[in-house]
């Protein structure tokens, strides 16, 4: 594998304890362009996630801590009227940065949370009919409590459809738990943190994952998930198309993270669940965990090789 | 617990229907056990209670053996054998923990359901026992179903369509493999509780036969069945008279003379005779040839079996309804069919001495008692009771009663008077039923006449019954009864009842029509009649070559399966690429094929593969990185001739 990939991922997996697979994936929603949605309770380390990755690839990144009075504006910027030129100056947001953290984006109104989604889809924001495009690089580190905890605002499946990918942190391990208890403090080994790679370097990353090969025999397995979530019994709602291009996206930067060209139904194995918990609906009002169980058992019984 | 609710749910649902059918039989402290155990899990299940201590269970287990040797008294019974299996099933419950003590239950079950047969083989109680089965499949789908889902009514459907593809093979094997006949004869403790006629006529012994309305037997004609005066089912001749009454004795064997002379009316028929309390089988008079199993004619002209019994079984007998037997006696046989006990009933006696008195031929003697029951006698179920000389008080006192007491008194004053007579046990008339096109007989129609022996035209039968009460021949004993309201008590009683009843009885009908014809073709499905079937279709066969016939479908099957195990896949319409797949997954152990479901890829395999076979590993790596390099990156350079090359190896 590419030297520097390695050392970044190093570096992520110094800070972040025990998290190897979820740090994994969230680097491999990164470098497949796509925005990542990590969801658990408070204190399992999903700031600390969203940080470690900026400073660990160099990018100039923001935090914006949702509550219910942001509004729209707040995020996006605004226009202030110039008293000494007699113009409108826009004032870009926070949102004009390579990553934004977006911490409890669902304590936000509908309103704020669709001009944050809207900016990530058109990569751009809107004002007074001029379009300000964002910085490329563009990442959304979005984090959220779980849907049954008070005073939050749902996003809708349509909106959760943007993220490539959504991650539980989970608790850490014991070992891993001892050393968070006992060594340096996280939050200072994160400002510690030098950049190991530069923005240059990531674009490279994000074009070679673009040149990932997906064989036919791969481009049919995914077919087959895709096709069989809508008739499972499992699920209320399968995946629609862009849910299948996701898949397959996510994979070839999950193979790049492999050290390899071509992508393998492992690899898609290993994104299935990331991908496409949010995206699915099912049948069952289990907690998050059966959720995942259930996609097991789904990828259990869709034939890998037909 | 690591079982799915629902799973657990199923179980005890299973297994209770596994238990019921024992449920009448078992010692009431065994069901009580039984219920509250099942009452305990339940609320395990739900969450009210915690699992027992395991000394609860080790408890059990010893109490359990301990009443049951005390309840039989050793463990020489089969019932002993029987509830400590149903008590161990119900027992484990205690300790159940994980999903394998589930299965253990469910597989428990199936010899349960053997069990079952051991005590009823009928129609009804093969329904509950399949059903019961069906239950435990879906139980055993529930349980090992990956799914965290409730699995609803999914391993029921499951468990039925598997059953359904199962039914052609039990049907085969019911057909062709070989009947153990000898390992299902177990004596049973309770065999002997079978009501029915015993060896021995006391006044009163019929009275309670004609309570019970169990199955005595069934009979199909090959011809239009005889009318119901002509259906004397002769099972027993009684010649001599104890203290006791009427009994069998040992009377001296008939003269070689006294062969049957067939006249003409000649009957075929097909008797399936339910188990009975003494070895013999009922059969029309006259009696003259049986096929069946352990069956013989015995001198007195009745059907004997080896033994008592115990099991459903068919005969093909042939009788004459008019022949004519006995035409000369010896002196042995008269003096043994005139002797009396001196002291009993001597005013019967004297009654009998004073017909002989006037020397009047036998036909006289006869025609004179019998007009006097005509005139002076009433039938009736309810005689009332007697003591003392018992013949006496009927004939000078009560003069009400039914066959039993007029074929032992008329008997007795044939033998006072000089005329050799005997009493025939057995039964009379029988339901026509039109829907089976057989009769059945049940005990409500065991009946008692005499045959006195006439010079010149021996043994003659005289039913004093058909004088006082000609209904009860002619009709049968259901139409009689129904005239004589409240004097049957119990089960008859309300058998008859139902009869009245239009629908009900055409469906009570339909169903006997059923059931005979299950115990006709099921249940007496014995060697004799595989032979018959199977040389149908293979003439000339005998019974020794059915063992190796056996034997040969048997491994003829095992092969079958054998090859389509470890052949390759020759599935139609499968590709090249997944030929190979299943061809590398099937060479991996049988044991790492349950974690190997269709949605692992060739590189979790060979995790497998290490785990499993190390030194085989670099061989099984070889296939997959040219199955890789060939499906996933689709090199070029890599043919499907190598790729087939190196699974070869790997299987070789």
């Amino acid at each position: 594998m590419n030297e520097s990939v390695q050392s970044v991922l190093e570096g992520l997996d110094a800070i972040i304890l025990g998290k190897q697979r979820e740090v994994r994936l969230a680097l491999a929603s990164l470098l497949a362009g796509g925005h990542l949605l990590i969801e658990d309770v408070p204190g399992t380390g999903k700031t600390t996630l969203a940080l470690a990755l900026g400073r660990v690839l160099g990018l100039q990144h923001r935090r914006v801590q949702f509550t219910v009075d942001v509004l729209p504006s707040d995020i996006t910027g605004s226009s202030i009227y110039r008293q000494s030129e007699q113009n409108f100056e826009f004032h870009p947001g926070p949102i004009f940065s390579q990553i934004l953290l977006a911490d409890e984006i669902n304590r936000a109104m509908p309103k704020t949370q669709s001009a944050l989604l809207e900016a990530m889809e058109e990569n751009a924001v809107s004002q007074d009919g001029i379009t300000y495009p964002l910085p490329s690089p563009f990442f959304v580190i979005a984090t959220q409590n779980p849907l049954h905890h008070s005073g939050t605002y749902p996003l809708p499946e349509s909106q959760l459809d943007r993220f490539l990918m959504t991650l539980q942190m989970g608790y850490p391990s014991a070992d891993a738990e001892l050393v968070l208890l006992t060594g340096e403090p996280t939050r200072q080994k994160v400002l510690d943190q030098s950049a190991l790679c530069t923005p240059e370097q990531l674009l490279g990353w994000q074009a070679e994952v673009r040149a990932v090969k997906v064989a036919s025999a791969i481009a049919n397995y995914v077919l087959r998930l895709v096709r069989q979530s809508r008739g499972d019994a499992l699920f209320e709602m399968g995946l629609s198309p862009r849910g299948g291009l996701a898949l397959m996206t996510a994979s070839r930067a999950w193979a790049f993270l492999q050290g390899r060209d071509f992508v393998t139904p492992e690899d898609v194995q290993a994104v299935f669940a990331a991908v496409c918990q949010h995206r699915l609906r099912f049948r069952s009002t289990e907690d998050r965990a059966g959720l995942l169980h259930s996609i097991t058992d789904f990828l259990n019984h869709v034939d890998v090789v037909a | 617990m690591t079982v799915h609710r629902s799973a657990l749910l199923w179980m005890l649902a299973s297994q209770s229907l596994m238990l019921a059918p024992h449920g009448s039989r078992m010692p009431l402290w065994m069901l009580f056990c039984c219920l509250v155990i099942g009452a305990v899990t339940l609320a395990r299940v739900q969450g009210y209670v915690k699992m027992p201590s395991k000394w609860v269970a080790v408890a059990s287990v010893f109490i359990g053996w301990g009443l049951l040797w005390r309840e039989y008294g050793g463990p020489m019974v089969v019932e002993f054998w029987v509830d400590l299996l149903l008590f161990l099933y119900a027992a484990k419950l205690l300790e159940l923990d994980s999903k394998r003590d589930v299965s253990q239950i469910m597989l428990l079950s199936f010899f349960v359901a053997m069990t079952h047969f051991l005590f009823d083989e009928s129609l009804l109680q093969t329904i509950v026992t399949f059903s019961g089965l069906v239950m435990v499949m879906a139980t055993l789908i529930a349980v090992h179903s990956s799914s965290t889902q409730a699995p609803g009514r999914q391993p029921v459907k499951l468990a039925s369509i598997a059953f359904l593809q199962a039914l052609p093979l039990l049907v085969i094997l019911f057909v062709f493999f070989p009947r153990l006949s000898p390992f299902w004869t177990i004596p049973l403790e309770k065999g002997t509780a079978v009501t029915g006629l015993s060896d021995r006529l006391m006044l009163g012994d019929i009275h309670s036969l004609v309570q019970s309305d169990a199955l005595a037997f069934r009979v199909n004609f090959t011809a239009a069945p005889p009318a119901s005066r002509d259906l004397y089912w002769r099972a027993l001749v009684l010649s001599e008279v104890s203290e006791d009454g009427w009994v069998v004795g040992s009377p001296p064997r008939p003269m070689p003379s006294t062969t049957v002379r067939t006249q003409s009316k000649v009957i075929d028929y097909e008797l399936l005779s339910q188990p009975m309390r003494v070895p013999v089988i009922p059969s029309l008079d006259r009696v003259l040839s049986v096929e069946g199993a352990s069956a013989s004619l015995d001198p007195l002209g009745f059907v004997r079996t080896a033994s008592v019994l115990q099991t459903v079984s068919q005969y093909q007998m042939r009788s004459s309804l008019n022949a004519v037997y006995g035409a000369e006696l010896s002196k042995a046989e008269r003096a043994a069919y005139l002797a009396l006990p001196q002291r009993t009933n001597p005013l019967a006696q004297a009654y009998g001495a004073s017909l002989a008195d006037g020397h009047r031929a036998p036909d006289a003697v006869i025609q004179t008692v019998l007009a006097w029951y005509f005139d002076d006698f009433t039938y009736t179920l309810s005689p009332g009771a007697s003591e003392g000389d018992s013949i006496d008080h009927f004939l000078f006192e009560a003069r009400r009663g039914f066959c039993e007491h007029f074929a032992a008194s008329f008997t007795w004053v044939m033998r006072a008077a000089g005329i050799p007579a005997r009493v025939v046990l057995g039964y009379q008339g029988g339901a026509y039923n039109p829907s089976g096109n057989y009769i059945e007989v049940r005990q409500f129609d065991a009946h008692a006449w005499s045959e006195v022996w006439v010079q010149g035209e021996g043994w003659r039968r005289v039913d004093p019954t058909a004088f006082v009460a000609p209904e009860r021949i002619e009709a049968g004993m259901s139409a009689s009864a129904a005239g004589m309201d409240g004097l049957m008590t119990g089960e008859a009683w309300d058998y008859f009842q139902m009869r009245s009843l239009g629908w009900l009885f055409d469906l009570q009908l339909q169903v006997q029509a059923l059931s005979h014809l299950w115990d006709r073709v099921v249940v007496n499905y014995d060697e004799a009649q595989q032979l018959r079937w199977l040389s149908m279709i293979w003439p000339g066969l005998e019974l020794e070559d059915l063992a190796p016939l056996a034997l040969a479908a048997f491994l003829l099957g095992l092969g079958v399966i054998t090859v389509g195990l470890v052949a390759p896949p020759f599935r139609r319409g499968l590709s090249q690429e997944a030929r190979w797949y299943r061809g590398y997954v099937n060479c991996l152990d049988g044991l790492t094929l349950d974690q190997v479901g269709p949605g692992a890829g060739v590189a979790q395999c060979q995790e497998a593969w290490h785990s499993v076979r190390p030194a085989e590993a670099a061989l099984a790596q070889a296939f997959v990185e040219k199955f890789g390099l060939r499906l996933y990156q689709e090199d070029q350079s890599v043919s499907s001739s190598s790729v087939s090359k190196a699974l070869l190896v790997l299987k070789v």
